[in-house]
């Protein structure tokens, strides 16, 4: 018998089933082909525009507290002005030459950071490559990258309105730590990208047949506005660990309408 | 519970404290009684309800003190008591008691179901408000826990309040912290529990108020016991003192 | 660093009532945290039959829990992810310190765990040499302080802003400021190098999800992130019961757990994480390693009594609210688990012998069930704590309850039984007691056991006549 084995045995008995029924009960606990989260995902998918502009209401006024700023933009070019001048007017924290990281991403690459950024004498990293990152010391530049840069760039898969939480799941060419590393990380979507809650969330994740992202991947992270600490006599305190200021610009020509 | 008739007779569970400590009490329940009209039987066989040997993990003891209350007023047409904590020893850990023996278990859950402590018995079963009492003065009231988280009592002690004349209600802050008795937690951890009454007394003086009052005599005595230890002139009444005087 | 253990629990507390530092900062963070939870909970759209919801969710967890358990583990290998059965602490360290060693991990970044403090991590992996940093800014306060954690949630709260000043003025050469803000940033500054440098993060793990293959990681800070992002092996501990059978649960168990501890909607960083990074991702650790501890949970599982006791999320709430630990701090309690939870299942883990003082010095007023975000009915399980030490329990490590007590509580039970008895030992406790009053009609002094009691509080004595005398007259 394996410790695995062992294990499990001893949990099964603790709870009083015959030994050798767990594959029985396991079968019957999770049945195959059967829809367990009873909300309609297509419902979901299928918000007005209206409707998701007071999606947006909620998320500026969920922001707040949190110190999350929602920026709402009318397009690709207006958000990259605006970023570019956002990026302009901070410092680095940690002193040194400006330097912004970047997810690979259509939204960021639409935005055309690079030309923007070089004018403020501000360099701009997004030259993550999307295949097997053997080399040790390609992985360690790009470490360095993220390590020093004092802003970092990504999109979401979601946003959830009634937290204001972002949804990012690790992909290729989006590195974990552009969310994590920088002091100001900035965050662009769209106004589609914004649903509910997380019961919406997880009824996306996990039976959307539509959805092609379907899944959580290995590893999916939900920010909730800045970092943020009250350890020291309860005293709220923004910049613990993680980024010190969260913007998020949203992309939503309907606002302007 | 709806009862059966508008004046039922109630028999009295005075509680060991109020036997021995208090006898006062009893007779404001009395006067009250008297008051409403209600007939009164108080058994003079009944001791205690079990609870302190049940706190203290003495399940055999409780249970034989269990089943004599159960064999002494299971003929009751209702049961009132001026402790909440007995009433809700009874309500809800009588049947639990008893798991292990169906038939003393439904005896329990039948005498538990007609057990009350006196202001919800006023309040929720007979749905009195107006004793016509008078007292003047500023009156502070404490939420003993098992009433209060056990049997969902804060609200009626503060109607009845309001109805006395003469009498003005000041909330302490937090009125529903623990007091720092805790049946025998006060005699085998007595420095917890003295900086646990001291900050309720101070909470209670805080609040300038001439008494002090509450639904359980041991969370009582314990609070006048820190407040004679430091000279305060507040003063402390059971709650059916207050709605029996005038 | 100082080891109170839970039979120190008299002492300890003794010195903490007279520490006036602590007990402002308990009444403090109690008054802020614990009104904060209650309110936070009415705000829930579904109100607070939601603590129901979550209470028949972990129900059903820890009811299946071998399924859940099974299917989690598949599913983390599928994930590329390595998981390790460890029956005892010791086990699960031996573990720990086998993949330190095959990864040649000289420096650890960890994550607040609570399941790491119970099995002794930190002494073990620094005894092979390594260095450990704690990177949750109070477990790193603490850590620099040479004192274990004294909340589940905020591990220094026990500890002013001054304090803690002084500590990183020494400790880390900064001039001395009591300023939050500034102290964050020198910490910030300091954990930075340490996050980027480290070999191996150790994590916990809150809520793992069986039906997908994740644990979960839960942070306000976001150094749970970086502990498990950048260095190069991660290592997640989980006691067993911490899993949960569907993804739409977390709905529910994240919505609870932020208002439970903290009186948020939701916490800032929550990380699902199933295995290590792809081949193809830029970056994330190159080894995932779960480490699954059973350390007397088993036991506790078979016992419908206790069994309750799993369903917990590790949230706080019931620390926020006690009395009783509002007045003494979680030193007291002698173990990584303290408070309204501690109490019941510190004597399970360690003994009820041992650990009696956490759940007979609690007044059992209901406050932490109330509390719970999981409706836990704690003051049951200190009941049945109190039973089992009375009547003995081998299998808890109960030898029975102690002779004075016993004989006390029969000769009480013959009195009980025999009203003439007990009516003639009021009496002669009412004659004897006239020497011990005072002229104000109050006692001062008593003699043991009540000597305690009257050493801060007067006692009135009794009647003159009991209740039932006179009431016999009238008749």
């Amino acid at each position: 018998m394996t410790t695995q084995d062992a294990f499990i045995a001893r949990v099964t008995a603790a709870l009083g089933h015959p030994s050798q029924s767990l594959p029985r009960r396991q079968a019957l606990f999770y049945p195959t082909g059967r829809d367990t989260t009873g909300k309609n995902p297509s419902r979901i998918r299928a918000r007005t525009p209206v409707d998701r502009l007071e999606l947006l209401n909620q998320l500026v006024k969920q922001g707040k507290p949190l110190n999350l700023r929602v920026i709402t933009i009318k397009d690709t070019s207006a958000a990259a002005a605006a970023i570019a001048e956002l990026v302009d007017e901070k410092s680095p924290e940690w002193g040194g030459p400006k330097s912004v990281v970047a997810w690979q991403h259509p939204l960021i690459d639409a935005l055309d950071m690079a030309p923007l950024l070089a004018a403020r004498q501000v360099t701009y990293f997004t030259d993550v490559p999307t295949t097997e990152v053997a080399e040790t010391k390609e992985r360690a530049t790009i470490r360095r990258q993220l390590a020093t840069a004092f802003v970092g760039i990504t999109s979401a898969d979601y946003c959830l309105a009634e937290t204001a939480t972002l949804v990012l799941k690790t992909r290729p060419a989006r590195a974990r730590a552009v969310s994590l590393l920088p002091t100001i990380h900035i965050a662009v979507i769209e106004l589609r990208q914004i649903i509910g809650n997380l019961a919406e969330l997880f009824v996306r994740l996990k039976s959307d047949k539509k959805e092609p992202l379907s899944g959580l991947g290995n590893c999916l992270t939900l920010i909730t506005g800045p970092s943020k600490t009250a350890d020291i006599e309860l005293t709220m305190v923004h910049g613990a660990h993680g980024p010190r200021e969260l913007h998020l610009y949203v992309i939503a020509p309907e606002a302007f309408e | 519970m709806k009862m059966k008739t508008k004046f039922p007779k109630v028999t009295l569970f005075v509680q060991c404290l109020v036997n021995g400590l208090s006898p006062e009490i009893g007779d404001a329940m009395l006067k009250i009684f008297q008051k409403l009209n209600l007939p009164v039987d108080c058994p003079l066989d009944q001791t205690c309800c079990g609870q302190p040997a049940f706190n203290s993990g003495y399940r055999k003891q409780a249970r034989a003190a269990a089943e004599r209350f159960i064999r002494i007023f299971e003929g009751a047409e209702v049961i009132v008591s001026p402790s909440g904590s007995c009433a809700h020893m009874i309500r809800r850990y009588y049947p639990v008691l008893f798991d292990e023996a169906p038939r003393w278990r439904a005896r329990a859950e039948a005498v538990a179901a007609k057990t009350f402590e006196l202001t919800q018995f006023l309040v929720d079963v007979l749905g009195v408000e107006d004793l016509g009492a008078r007292f003047n003065g500023r009156i502070t009231v404490h939420d003993s826990c098992q009433a209060l988280r056990g049997l969902g009592i804060r609200e009626q002690p503060r109607r009845l309040i309001a109805h006395v004349a003469g009498a003005e209600l000041a909330e302490m802050r937090d009125p529903d912290r623990c007091c720092g008795f805790g049946g025998s937690f006060a005699v085998k951890y007595p420095e917890i529990s003295a900086a646990m009454v001291d900050d309720k007394v101070r909470t209670i003086m805080a609040t300038d108020a001439d008494v002090v009052t509450g639904v359980d005599l041991s969370c009582l005595t314990n609070i006048q016991g820190r407040l004679s230890r430091l000279k305060s002139t507040v003063r402390v009444m059971h709650i059916a003192e207050l709605l029996a005087s005038g | 660093m100082n080891t109170i253990r839970p039979e120190d629990y008299t002492s300890a507390a003794r010195k903490a009532l007279k520490d006036r530092v602590l007990q402002k900062a308990l009444a403090d963070f109690q008054d802020r945290l614990g009104k904060g939870t209650a309110r936070a909970y009415r705000e829930l759209p579904e109100g607070l039959g939601l603590r129901q919801t979550a209470h028949d969710i972990r129900m059903q967890a820890v009811e299946n829990l071998d399924i859940l358990l099974e299917t989690l583990v598949e599913n983390i290998r599928e994930n590329g992810g390595r998981v390790i059965f460890a029956k005892d602490a010791h086990a699960a360290v031996t573990a720990c310190i086998d993949i330190a060693r095959r990864h040649e991990v000289k420096q650890v970044v960890k994550g607040k765990s609570m399941v790491t403090e119970e099995i002794g991590l930190n002494p073990a992996l620094e005894a092979e040499g390594i260095e450990v940093t704690e990177t949750d800014l109070g477990e790193y306060i603490v850590q620099l302080a040479g004192e274990s954690p004294s909340h589940i949630i905020a591990p220094a709260i026990h500890k002013t802003r001054e304090q803690v000043g002084r500590l990183f003025a020494e400790k880390l050469g900064i001039p001395y400021t009591s300023d939050p803000p500034t102290l964050t940033r020198a910490a910030r500054k300091a954990l930075r190098q340490k996050f980027l440098t480290a070999d191996m993060g150790v994590s916990g793990c809150n809520m793992a999800c069986a039906e997908t293959g994740h644990i979960t990681t839960v942070s306000n800070e976001g150094n749970i992130r970086m502990a498990t992002t950048l260095p190069r092996v991660h290592v997640a501990f989980m006691g067993m019961e911490r899993v949960t059978a569907r993804l739409e649960d977390h709905d529910v168990l994240f919505r609870l757990l932020a208002r439970g501890a903290a009186a948020q909607h939701m916490a800032g960083y929550v990380s699902y994480i199933g295995g290590p990074r792809a081949k193809d991702q830029v970056d994330g650790p190159d080894a995932f390693y779960l480490i699954i501890i059973d350390n007397g949970r088993s036991k506790i599982l078979a016992d419908p009594e206790f069994r309750e006791i799993l369903y917990c999320i590790r949230c706080a709430a019931c620390l926020n609210v006690c009395p009783v630990y509002g007045k003494i701090g979680g030193h007291s309690y002698g173990s990584a688990y303290s408070g309204p939870v501690g109490a019941v299942v510190t004597p399970l883990l360690v003994g009820i012998d041992r650990a009696k003082d956490l759940f007979l010095g609690e007044t059992l007023c209901g406050a932490c069930k109330d509390a719970c975000p999981v409706d836990i009915d704690l003051p049951r399980m200190l009941l049945a704590l109190r039973a089992r030490l009375v009547t003995g329990d081998p299998t808890w490590q109960s030898s029975g309850g102690r002779l004075g007590e016993k004989v006390f509580y029969s000769a009480w039970s013959a009195a009980i039984r025999n009203h003439r008895l007990y009516e003639g030992i009021q009496r002669t406790v009412g004659l004897t007691q006239k020497t011990l009053t005072g002229t104000d009609g109050m006692i001062h002094s008593l003699p043991y056991p009540l000597k305690g009691w009257t050493r801060s509080r007067d006692l009135k004595p009794l009647a003159s006549k009991s209740f039932l005398s006179r009431w016999k007259e009238i008749q």
